[in-house]
């Protein structure tokens, strides 16, 4: 979850002034701001629904996406939580394979809206507003990768 | 997955006390897909139409990616207030995998 000031910058990050992960664990070859949570469901694939929420998860801010990547700044980070409500809602625009190599399974398009807070240990906070949000990409599916391929 | 259209599942109903208990082992295991960036390699990938979204290897089950933006109002350490804009890549994986321990586990994973 990212933060800029007054414009988005893709490519240089120069406006971002706060990134919310859970880190790289290890770093860098392990898992990827990926952790255990436990608020999704139901994930209806027909209809394109599904629901993803979780209440003060502990991560960190990394400032921004270059450092979180390459840990350069000092301190690499600080510590956070943030909330979230995440709602794919539908309708499905368009469905079709999994393309990636070594995968198979089912993609959908849909539409999200989603709420956040966050805060960090050196007393920033954010709220989003609810209203007004943009869905830039939405995807439901069932995949399976690695050993669990079935074709 | 035809078979998948219309499948419903309530992971919610998993105790919450079962994934923070596992031993560390149980841990899934980082996608095979990376992404190399100045020279460092990531066990990611980007989103998009027909890509595996999945930041998890060796797994089984649905996925879901999000990304939202929009606005909000920051608080700063001075207490000072603006307005700033947001953008987040949020995703998540629901269904079996293949720990580090080499067993079959069932989890609920955020990418955040």
């Amino acid at each position: 979850m990212d933060l800029y000031r007054g414009q988005y910058d893709f490519t240089n990050f120069s406006t971002q002034i706060h990134d919310f992960d859970p880190g790289i664990n290890p770093y860098p070859g392990g898992l990827f701001w990926t952790v255990p949570i436990l608020g999704v469901g139901p994930v209806v694939l027909g209809r394109g629904a599904a629901r993803m929420s979780a209440t003060d998860l502990a991560l960190q801010d990394f400032f921004d996406i270059p450092n979180a990547l390459f840990r350069f700044e000092t301190p690499v980070s600080v510590g956070a939580t943030c909330s979230f409500d995440v709602h794919w809602s539908g309708p499905v625009t368009s469905r079709g394979a999994v393309t990636t190599p070594g995968t198979s399974g089912e993609l959908v398009m849909s539409q999200a809206t989603m709420t956040w807070s966050a805060s960090n240990s050196l007393g920033f906070s954010f709220v989003s507003n609810p209203s007004g949000t943009t869905s830039a990409f939405a995807q439901l599916g069932h995949i399976r990768n690695g050993v669990f391929v079935d074709d | 997955m035809a078979g998948a259209a219309g499948a419903a599942i309530g992971t919610s109903l998993i105790p919450g006390g079962a994934l923070a208990a596992k031993p560390l082992n149980s841990a899934p295991k980082p996608t095979e897909n990376t992404v190399t960036l100045n020279g460092v390699t990531f066990h990611v990938t980007f989103f998009g139409p027909g890509i595996d979204p999945s930041s998890i290897g060796d797994f089984n089950g649905f996925v879901g990616v999000a990304q939202v933006q929009g606005t909000g109002t920051a608080t700063n350490p001075d207490g000072s207030t603006e307005t700033l804009l947001f953008d987040t890549d949020m995703r998540f994986m629901s269904g079996v995998y293949v720990g580090g321990d080499g067993a079959v586990h069932r989890g609920t994973f955020g990418f955040v």
